[in-house]
């Protein structure tokens, strides 16, 4: 050990270190957990202080370097309960959304402007250009640092909020397009909100609430799962397969077990041989249930060989590397078109998994559902003098990217129940899946999910709590897992590639005779949400535009990838690139104008959701429904409205602007894509949630809702202090315990604001009519429906009050005591759409093929947007994902499936000084079904990047990219091809 | 971080010069590059921190720097090239800690400051006194670098093409104009970057190939890429 002593936040820390010991562990070490894991390569950001005043990644410098030296971490600035400015100024703007990295942020922020006090973006963005974020498309982070320099510089900015707009649009009928409107001028983190009269003006909803979790992430305090320490705890470290299929045929464990300070060690000869599928869905799982633990076959390069546990990460890096495992190494096949051929690699013979469809052709699941009749409309459509088209679709592999890895700690508590601390969406689904893993029933396990560093899909997985479970009951010992970026690459989950084939009859006037969707989507080695996500791509891809014969056919195959599983969008981005590429294309084919080809096909109000029903896990059979869901609610025509002038569509007609004189290499192409999704997952998503009043006439709300950063907690606390007529302080949220808060499906399918929402609505209705009653009996009143709440009072109808702490005193300490409260849970029967309108403006460079994005925007129809700040945030981060997705984010192997890219920098994800200008436009309508009007924002972001671009592209280049993404030299062989 | 066995933190040359004699010594510059290495290698470190090398001198155009000056220091340079080269580097978090002299030790072939070096002139000093051209130290680095000296000032030019504007580039190509000297180097196409003769900028070169691009399509963005920038120089 080496003894190290430096200033440590104006103090000075004197420690020991081991030679190879980074200063990031040392500091955590020290209790400075605002210094997070991103990565060991410190791209990432998320473990940035102030080494003698410069931001530096504090995984790439030793402990030992940082002898003699000043450190500061975001913890200095906490010496009291108030905000420092900088702090103060990213809650304001709603700059945090997982705050995973927030220490960072501000650290950065606050290095900047003691050198410059009013900087330029430029400058901002450099500044943020190594702190990744994957939430906030660092519009608000830049937005928070302009606010931190006015504070600074002593002005006071303005209070922040959206830009409302007036509509563009009757609400039902397309606008007349204006080439010479003027877009709105705003900062690009304001989002501009188009009101609609059927709205209603809110107290607490639709406001822009700060976060209730905004302080503490804000400070960096302890509130993500690695941030507590157990006396004991052992570290875990998985080995891993070099081989992308190969059978074990011994292991030889004896060196690591001898290993001083290596605890125990499982794999597939020590460790129950119990079947699951790890996606985290509703009970039962989809089967086939495919996995174990520990098996003797590996399917993937990365899949689990065994696992340590040990006194510290070394000794278990150290024991891993000792097993000895001999393999025989079996053909593999990474195409899912080649999994499907005779003679293929066969992924899974063993006889005791049940439920696939075709084992022999690796096929796990056939998916086929219809209406009308597909084979007669193109039959026929010769002689009706249709048009037929038929277009292929290749869409790859991406990663969700959470800054936080996985990560779980384990441990036996007092009473012998095993309690799993876990970076989880599904905190419900992963306690009673891992229940028979363990041998112990769900009551015995208690999962609790802390802050999350964001999920994005990743997460909604039982994927390593079995794992520390295991450990934890061998050991006795609270074990923690954390996954490293690599691993997190090749042995978490990532986006299904699919080989997407459309086939669509048009008639003379443009109308849509039949869709014909068949889809080859990719599993990888196991089912997991394989069927679910496939189906969605079906829904999604054949739900928005009307045609009476529609037929979605999937298989959906085994391979040797890394597995895929559920990724932010679902199955939705897919489908909707392929979608509206194709539909873009026949435009062009008819001679039409795309929006109106467009137009004149999509969904309109009333229309029905005609296939929607005929899918999904509880589909109905093929025949005809008595009746069908429609359409209750829809802004697109107000969306498309706003979308084509904030991006100036006439531009692209017009050849000067496409070819700039002054740059003869560049071309310009503006793209549109029309999106729909859905709302959560009819008859199936369920949220809990429970109120209870407290003595001074706050509330205690207990959801079991999963907020990985995307406000939920605050958007239900609004929906709550809507309803109590409180302010959102008043609503203390407490969320995502197994123990300790209702029910919840998980943080997934776009459901939490429509379904946790309306299960927080209808709780804090059953406690506000009780708080009514109670008050009709403090105010003499003989009707307490009467009676009004508001301004944390309760006002009966001739002006007199009594206020909600008299309430609550009077309630639980003087007369006929009683606590109130309100409990409720919801499932909704239906799935609303929402609608958004998706341009975006590129530069192709003709000589190399290289594309750049230099704008996007997008509106959306989400109902009304409970809170506009968090909505907007959600757009904006959903669309900077969905770009890497179009653009540069891919997995890259070798020949033997090693993936070759596993880290962020070869894996290109945007950083803040590269992203193309955006706006977000909040396009208001009233959906009945929802709280307070409320459809989902969380996902429809993700739909309309990849095919807006790809449109894009066509507009500037004139070629037709039908495979993603769209990097340089994929475009040049394209455009190559083109002349050709 | 790798294994580092054991670390050292001489406070002169010799001392530094003692200890890296030992087979499994490395000097450690910022330390980007070494300790984000995570495979299992087991070495020692000999951090040259403490030896008063992270100076910055001016003659004139011609700038010395100590080999510990940092890419944040590079970036404050009064030279557009340099200071571009060194905020395409790496993002703010790691600048800050990478140096000129791991910059080199690493021969990265795709490090666009590598290239702005190149063009630049520069030549590397040793612990040992002796100097050698950039270009010579690339194609075998070897000893313990001091400093280097470089000539700022002229016309310069930076083209690239990569995934996203600021992505590590697929190749770039770089030049500098001092007088009627011109100079042009490519990332991305060797082993190391490499200055390209002006008749013929992809003469001898053989890129290898991976998923960013192929052979060929670096072969053709070298040819592009070089011509816009001695058009720019032109």
């Amino acid at each position: 050990m080496i003894p190290i002593s430096f200033s440590l936040n104006g103090t000075q820390h004197s420690t020991t270190c081991t030679p190879h010991q980074s200063l990031r562990e040392v500091l955590r070490a020290a209790g400075m957990f605002s210094v997070r894991f991103g990565s060991d390569s410190g791209e990432t950001g998320a473990s940035a202080v102030l080494f003698d005043g410069r931001l530096v990644s504090s995984d790439v410098v030793l402990a030992a370097q940082a002898d003699g030296h000043s450190i500061t971490t975001v913890e200095s600035l906490n010496t009291s309960a108030e905000l420092h400015p900088v702090q103060a100024a990213f809650v304001a703007v709603g700059a945090f959304q997982s705050g995973y990295s927030a220490g960072a942020m501000v650290l950065g922020t606050i290095e900047l402007l003691s050198r410059n006090a009013d900087p330029s973006e430029a400058e901002i963005r450099d500044m943020l250009s190594g702190i990744l974020d994957r939430e906030t498309a660092y519009v608000k982070p830049v937005e928070a640092v302009r606010r931190a320099a006015a504070l600074l510089r002593g002005e006071t900015p303005d209070a922040f909020g959206p830009l409302i707009l007036p509509p563009m649009t009757d609400g039902a009928n397309p606008a007349t397009y204006d080439p010479n409107a003027t877009v709105p001028v705003a900062p690009p983190a304001v989002p501009r909100l188009i009101p609609s009269r059927d709205v209603p003006d809110m107290a607490v909803v639709g406001r822009p609430e700060i976060k209730v979790d905004a302080v503490r992430l804000a400070k960096g305090n302890p509130a993500f799962t690695d941030d507590i320490e157990l006396r004991g705890m052992l570290y875990a470290k998985v080995l891993r397969s070099p081989h992308a299929h190969a059978r074990i045929t011994a292991i030889d464990d004896a060196k690591a077990r001898a290993l001083p300070g290596v605890h125990a060690i499982l794999h597939h000869l020590n460790t129950p041989r119990v079947k699951y599928a790890s996606g985290g869905q509703s009970w039962p799982n989809p089967h086939p249930h495919d996995q174990v633990s520990f098996d003797d076959t590996v399917r993937h390069v990365g899949d689990r060989v065994a696992v340590v546990a040990a006194e510290s990460i070394d000794i278990a890096e150290h024991a891993c590397r000792l097993i000895d495992v001999t393999y025989e190494v079996l053909p593999a096949v990474f195409d899912e078109r080649e999994a499907l051929q005779p003679g293929a690699p066969i992924l899974h013979a063993e006889p005791d998994t049940d439920g696939i469809h075709d084992r022999e052709r690796n096929i796990v699941h056939h998916i086929a559902a219809q209406r009308g009749d597909v084979d007669a409309a193109v039959a026929g459509a010769a002689q009706a003098g249709h048009h037929v088209f038929t277009q292929t679709f290749r869409v790859h592999q991406v990663q969700q990217c959470p800054i936080e890895p996985h990560i779980s700690i384990a441990w036996i508590d007092e009473d012998e129940r095993m309690v799993i601390r876990t970076a989880t969406q599904v905190p419900f689904h992963a306690r009673r899946m891992v229940a028979p893993l363990l041998d112990r029933e769900i009551k015995d396990i208690r999962v609790i999910k802390p802050r999350i560093g964001g999920g994005f899909g990743a997460k909604q997985e039982m994927l390593i709590e079995d794992i520390v479970g295991h450990l934890a009951q061998v050991t006795r010992r609270p074990v923690r897992l954390e996954l490293d970026r690599s691993e997190e690459f090749i042995a978490s989950r990532t986006r299904h590639p699919q080989t997407i084939t459309y086939t669509t009859v048009v008639d003379a006037d443009g109308v849509l005779v039949s869709q014909d969707l068949y889809i080859i989507g990719n599993t990888g080695p196991y089912g997991t949400h394989g069927y679910t996500v496939q189906t969605v791509s079906g829904l999604r891809g054949l739900t928005q535009y009307n045609a009476p014969n529609k037929r979605f056919v999937c298989d959906v195959v085994y391979t040797n990838i890394p597995v895929p599983g559920a990724y932010r969008g679902y199955g939705a981005p897919q489908a909707e690139f392929a979608l509206e590429a194709h539909m873009e294309d026949i435009a062009d084919a008819l001679g039409m104008d795309v929006i109106e080809f467009k137009r004149k096909n999509w969904l309109r109000l009333g229309d029905e959701l005609n296939i929607a029903p005929h899918l999904g896990e509880r589909a109905a059979s093929d025949g005809e429904l008595d009746e069908y869901p429609r359409v209750m609610s829809t802004g697109l025509e107000e969306c498309v409205a706003q979308a084509l002038r904030d991006i100036e569509w006439h531009r692209r007609d017009d050849p000067e602007w496409r070819t700039p004189a002054d740059r003869p290499n560049i071309r310009r192409g503006l793209g549109f894509a029309y999106c729909m999704h859905g709302t959560a997952i009819p008859f199936l998503d369920m949220g809990g949630c429970s109120i209870k009043l407290n003595d001074d006439g706050s509330f205690n709300m207990l959801i079991g809702a999963t907020d990985l950063g995307t406000g939920a907690d605050t958007v239900l606390g609004q929906i709550a202090a809507e309803v109590l007529g409180v302010p959102l302080e008043d609503i203390k949220v407490y969320s995502s315990d197994t123990d300790m808060t209702p029910f919840d499906t998980g943080a997934y399918a776009s459901s939490t604001t429509y379904i946790s929402g309306t299960a927080a609505m209808r709780a804090a209705e059953a406690a506000r009519n009780r708080i009514k009653e109670r008050a009709a009996m403090l105010l003499g009143i003989e009707q307490p429906c009467s009676i009004e709440l508001r301004d944390r009072r309760a006002y009966a109808p001739d002006g007199r009050s009594v206020s909600m702490a008299d309430i609550a005193l009077d309630s639980l300490h003087t007369q006929e005591q009683e606590q109130i409260m309100g409990t409720a849970s919801y499932v909704s029967p239906e799935c609303p759409p929402p609608f958004a309108a998706q341009v975006i403006e590129v530069e192709v460079d003709i000589d190399t093929g290289q594309v750049t994005v230099v704008k996007m925007a997008m509106a959306v129809d989400c109902g009304v947007a409970i809170n506009p700040v968090t909505a907007s945030g959600q757009v904006e981060g959903g669309m900077l994902q969905a770009l890497g997705y179009a653009h540069c984010e891919e997995y890259a192997f070798d020949d033997d499936g090693r993936m070759v890219n596993d880290a962020f920098g070869p894996y290109r994800i945007y950083r803040a000084d590269e992203m193309p200008e955006t706006s977000v436009y909040l396009v208001q309508t009233l959906e009945d079904s929802g709280p307070f009007g409320a459809k989902a924002v969380a996902e429809i972001p993700k739909d309309g990047v990849a095919p807006a671009m790809r449109n894009a592209i066509l507009n500037a280049v004139g070629v037709r990219m039908n495979e993603l993404p769209f990097t340089p030299e994929r475009v040049w062989r394209a455009m190559h091809e083109s002349v050709g | 971080m790798p294994l580092v066995a054991a670390y050292h933190r001489p406070t002169d040359i010799t001392e530094a010069l003692d200890l890296l004699a030992t087979p499994g010594r490395i000097p450690l510059a910022g330390g980007t590059v070494i300790n984000a290495d995570r495979q299992p290698s087991s070495l020692e470190a000999v951090d040259l921190q403490a030896l008063s090398l992270d100076s910055v001198s001016t003659d004139g155009d011609v700038i010395t720097l100590g080999s510990m000056v940092r890419l944040d220091q590079v970036m404050q340079l009064n030279d557009a090239l340099l200071a571009e080269a060194a905020r395409r580097e790496l993002p703010s978090t790691l600048r800050t800690v990478a140096t000129i002299g791991g910059t080199i030790g690493a021969t990265d072939p795709d490090s666009i400051l590598l290239a702005a070096l190149l063009v630049s002139g520069t030549t590397v000093h040793y612990a040992q006194g002796d100097d050698r051209s950039l270009a010579d130290h690339l194609v075998s680095p070897s000893g313990l670098i001091v400093s280097v000296s470089l000539t700022v000032g002229g016309a310069s030019a930076l083209e690239t093409t990569g995934r996203t504007p600021m992505d590590t580039p697929i190749v770039a190509a770089t030049g500098r104009r001092l007088g009627s000297t011109v100079l042009v180097a490519l990332t991305g196409v060797d082993t190391h970057p490499v200055l390209v003769n002006l008749d013929d900028p992809t003469q001898g070169l053989a890129p290898p190939g991976d998923f960013r691009g192929s052979a060929a399509y670096r072969l053709h963005l070298a040819a592009t890429l070089s011509s816009r920038v001695m058009e720019a120089l032109a």
